[in-house]
């Protein structure tokens, strides 16, 4: 093929050149390269001339063809020594501007430094398994008639499934919880232990968990092992292995089959010791194994590389529908199995009923990261403003740099290093305000966060980038207005800087600062009535003053002479033995009408006959067991207001007497309790307020009985304690006094809400402070600005009030501005979030009210001093200015 | 502005410009480098000398002489200033006096 005989070089490289080079040499240097373009093209064969030429062009793309000479004159030694002497003079001038930017900006900078720690702490979890890609933990998604939830929970069938119908699934593994407190004995070391599981020797597979002592192989395979944690082992065994040596746990013994290195805290399960899953099968019925309706079990499946969890999901629904469904749904339930990668267990599981993970909430990380994102916002917006604000006083500086020589892009750079090396400042600031206050953070928190950038690199040089990101940001654009400022007037000392667009800037800044105040000023209050809401609603019983503890020893046999030797001390006001305390375990499990075939589901609470008085329940109709009526103990049921609405009848009074069949637990045969209903109790929640109270059925039961409640009074509890530890001690159980306060377990429920609140209020706190010294110093700078209008104003007969309304509206106008776009925001925000509770408090508008008027007290208040001082001023001083 | 020193490869190039008189420009003084010195030098390397040399008030440069290949672009001429000249008659004046001043015997070997 014939080649056209000249083709022009690319279009490409021309833009390129036209764009770097000096307009001077572009001709020579343009018309030259394509001269060379078309000899190259004349002498080679091939399109190799084209790359020839690239390189030629190449040669181009140095210093002595470019139009900016960027180079030279922002490396100049002498010219950073007069930008940092300036700037430290600067600093140095107007003491006042410079704390006040360094100092929010040092607030500013340590929360974020801090929400930064605890948000990197919560996303770290999970991330160093073994094939922690492939890995899945399964959860249901659980569907009644009434109700939908997801439980972490799965079948024992799940797992064998699992592995035997998909070709995918490399490895299952199956994990129970030891959900008692058990006696562990050796030497002469007696204590409950309290968090234990059993799994399968697949373990190894999924979680990074060190063997010091031991074979993976080996250690879960026998029924008779225990594996203990290293701090446990050196609990009980000291510096001695403790391999092989053996340990009482309530009364049996057990060997240690090995020693694992204390499970990391970013770990989701969190336990000491683990036993084998063959010491389960021989405590769990052969049978009750191959259950698809028992849910007790955490399921993981590892896949292989190939797998997709998305068609193995798919599929095992369907395979769960035509084995599982059959069974579930006699029984009123279905659920659909779903899958989640183990590093999402820690932040995305906490819909989640019956969960052991150590969860966090994925929300309060959001939510923290945005507070800390408005704080660094309202920070850098203040050093902004001020900068802008006080540029025109270095007009002059900027006017005689220029005519000495400075070009733009100089003037820029130094001010933009100007603005750095206060970020600078603050970012080392506030790391030593993070290092010192971080150990308080971690008690509150519970955490070990860490941070000391003298032994971290990463930190220190992450730092650097910080100081230097917050410089540009905040020193960007005063660096853009100050370098455009034209030499002769600037020198004439004219204010550029009077542009009205800039005055848009700062008004619309400062709205951003007070609207975010002001959400955070809302989602505070609103949380904060939420959390008061939650632990002062009334739960329908008493909580206060109840103490509860397991049975043990020989006193499940003699119940009635246990109660009555603990309500023999003073201040015992009454005993109780059940199961199904508030707060604690409750049992789920299903109540049938006779004559129909559908199943109820309900929470069942077996119980004795002091239970309702003792903890305080309302009887809406009907009454209490009673010892006088023998049959109460075979033939009788309480309800509660919701299982009247669920079980259809039309009012408490009308469910008395209805018939009610239960399963009775332990039987193999079907055995049912026939009964009737006696009492109708009003709703209380026993569970936490995150929940709905479900349909409750109360009966006695005593085979199910393991825990005893004491109602004491609130007087003289040391010596009321004290007592009851010499009754338990005096029965010779061989375990020691362990109790739970009710009130205590129920307040635990509403951590996580509490320090959310706290979180928020400190936050928030600082916020405002920072906005507010921020406004003070606009404020002040405004009055400044305007001291020779206000000195004419007053000649002319203003008043001192007139001129206070002069200099106040403007912030006032704009405060008001920030509220009206803000509370619309938190509104809906703050509403979602409420929705996550089924009891919460309404919003109500004069929360709202509340809010614009406190921040527009504190706007005032915080302007009001600097006002009036502009407005008393003597006329003939402020005239006098300048 | 820099020392006017004259260099190796600036005194080569300001001698090539004195003899394409008036037709100096880039391609040309590289072109003329190689056939008559045997030296390939790159095309941006000659451009960065005459830059130089012009800094230097050596050179005096206009713009003509366009032609299709060029894209229709003129040439950037070049001319040895006065300036120029008598830096050229300094290096050669100084070398003269060098060679004069070197006994007989100390060369020699290799025949002129």
């Amino acid at each position: 093929m014939k080649k056209p005989s000249h083709t022009s070089p690319p279009k490409w490289v021309d833009r390129i050149l036209e764009r770097i080079c000096d307009p001077h040499l572009l001709e020579g240097i343009l018309g030259d390269l394509h001269e060379k373009h078309a000899q190259y093209q004349r002498e080679s064969q091939g399109k190799l001339y084209q790359l020839k030429y690239l390189w030629v062009v190449l040669g181009f793309l140095k210093p002595f063809t470019w139009k900016k000479k960027i180079s030279l004159h922002l490396f100049s030694f002498p010219m950073w020594q007069n930008y940092l002497k300036v700037a430290l003079r600067q600093l140095a001038k107007n003491k006042g501007l410079s704390a006040i930017n360094i100092f929010g900006l040092t607030i500013g900078v340590a929360g974020c430094l801090t929400i930064g720690l605890y948000v990197i702490d919560e996303f770290s979890f999970d991330r160093n398994h073994p094939n922690g890609d492939y890995s899945y933990r399964v959860y249901n998604q659980r569907i009644t008639n009434e109700a939908q939830g997801l439980v972490a929970l799965t079948p024992p069938q799940f797992s064998p499934n699992l592995k035997e119908n998909f070709p995918e699934v490399k490895h299952t593994l199956r994990i129970i919880n030891v959900y008692a407190k058990l006696l562990f004995e050796a030497g002469d070391k007696q204590i409950l232990e309290e968090k234990g599981i059993y799994a399968e020797p697949q373990l190894f597979d999924f979680f990074a968990i060190p063997l010091l002592e031991g074979v993976p192989e080996e250690a879960l395979s026998g029924p008779d092992g225990i594996l203990l944690s290293q701090s446990m082992a050196q609990k009980y065994f000291g510096q001695e292995s403790a391999l092989g040596k053996s340990i009482q746990i309530n009364g049996n013994p057990v060997q240690v089959s090995g020693v694992f290195q204390d499970v990391s805290p970013h770990f989701h399960l969190e336990f000491d010791y683990i036993f084998s899953f063959e010491r389960l099968k021989n405590q769990v019925a052969a049978e009750r194994m191959e259950s698809w309706v028992w849910q007790q079990f955490y399921t993981y499946v590892q896949l292989t590389p190939k797998g997709n969890i998305k068609s193995l999901a798919e599929k095992f629904l369907t395979h769960v529908e035509t084995h599982a469904y059959p069974h579930t749904q006699p029984n009123g339930f279905s659920y659909i199995p779903r899958f989640q990668q183990l590093k999402d267990i820690h932040l995305h599981s906490q819909a989640f009923q019956w969960d052991i993970a150590v969860r966090g909430n994925i929300q309060t990380v959001y939510a923290l990261m945005a507070m800390g994102l408005f704080l660094l916002i309202i920070a850098c917006v203040n050093f902004v403003n001020l900068s802008t604000a006080y540029a025109d006083h270095r007009t002059k500086e900027v006017g005689i740099r220029k005519t000495a020589g400075a070009r733009r892009s100089q003037v820029r750079f130094q001010f933009l290093g100007e603005a750095t090396l206060v970020a600078l400042i603050s970012v080392i600031l506030a790391s030593i305000l993070t290092f010192l206050w971080l150990p308080h953070v971690n008690a509150y928190l519970q955490k070990e966060l860490y941070f000391n950038p003298l032994t971290q690199p990463i930190w220190s040089i992450s730092l650097l980038g910080i100081s230097i990101g917050i410089g540009f940001l905040a020193g960007s654009y005063p660096a853009l207005i100050i370098s455009r400022f034209s030499p002769s007037k600037a020198i004439k000392g004219l204010r550029v800087g009077g542009a009205s667009h800039k005055q848009y800037l700062r008004k619309a800044l400062v709205t951003l600062q007070f609207g975010l105040s002001i959400f955070l000023v809302l989602a505070t209050l609103i949380i904060h009535n939420q959390v008061n809401f939650l632990s002062q609603k009334d739960l329908g019983f008493n909580k206060d003053h109840v103490l509860t503890f397991p049975l043990r020893g020989d006193m499940e046999s003699r119940l009635e002479e246990v109660k009555s030797e603990f309500k023999r001390i003073p201040h015992v006001h009454n005993a109780t033995v059940g199961y199904g305390f508030p707060g604690d375990i409750v049992a789920g499990d299903l109540i049938f009408k006779p004559g129909q075939e559908e199943a109820y589901p309900i929470n069942m609470f077996t119980i004795d006959h002091d239970y309702i008085p003792t903890m305080e329940l309302e009887l809406l109709a009907g009454r209490n067991f009673s010892k006088q009526i023998p049959t109460d103990v075979s033939e009788a049921f309480i309800i509660n207001e919701t299982a009247v609405r669920e079980l259809g009848y039309a009012s408490p009074a009308s469910a008395l007497n209805q018939p009610l069949h239960w399963k009775i637990w332990d039987q193999q045969d079907d055995s049912l309790k026939r009964g009737r209903v006696i009492g109708v109790i009003k709703d209380f929640h026993y569970k936490s307020l995150r929940e709905k109270i479900g349909s409750s059925v109360l009966h006695i039961y005593p085979r199910a009985y393991w825990k005893v409640a004491l109602k004491i009074s609130g007087n003289s509890l040391p010596q009321t304690l004290s007592s009851i530890e010499n009754t338990w001690n005096g029965m010779e159980t061989g375990y020691p006094f362990d109790y739970q306060f009710l009130d205590e377990s129920f307040d635990t429920m509403y951590k996580e809400e509490e320090r959310m609140s706290m979180v928020l209020k400190i936050f928030t706190v600082f916020t405002i402070f920072v906005a507010c010294i921020g406004l003070l110093s606009l404020t002040s700078f405004s009055a400044q600005q305007r001291t020779k209008e206000i000195g004419i104003r007053k000649v002319m007969g203003a008043s001192r009030g007139q001129i206070l309304e002069l200099i106040t509206r403007e912030f006032i106008i704009l405060v008001g501005i920030s509220f009206l776009l803000a509370s619309p925001l938190a509104w809906l925000i703050l509403g979602k979030w409420l929705e996550n509770f089924p009891y919460h408090v309404s919003l109500k508008v004069i929360t709202f009210l509340l809010a614009g008027m406190g921040s527009l007290l504190i706007a005032f208040g915080t302007i009001f001093y600097q006002s009036l001082k502009a407005a008393s001023a003597d006329p003939i001083r402020s005239l006098r200015y300048e | 502005m820099k020392g006017t020193h004259l260099g190796e490869f600036e005194e080569l190039v300001l001698l090539v410009v004195g003899v394409l008189y008036d037709q100096a420009y880039g391609i040309a003084i590289q072109d003329a480098i190689k056939s008559k010195c045997k030296r390939s030098v790159s095309l941006s390397t000659v451009h960065s000398t005459l830059h130089r040399l012009e800094k230097k008030g050596f050179l005096i440069s206009r713009y003509d002489g366009a032609t299709p290949k060029r894209g229709g672009r003129r040439k950037h001429l070049f001319r040895v200033s006065v300036a120029g000249e008598r830096a050229l008659v300094k290096s050669r004046n100084q070398r003269n006096e060098l060679w004069q001043s070197i006994p007989n015997m100390a060369l020699g070997h290799t025949p002129s």
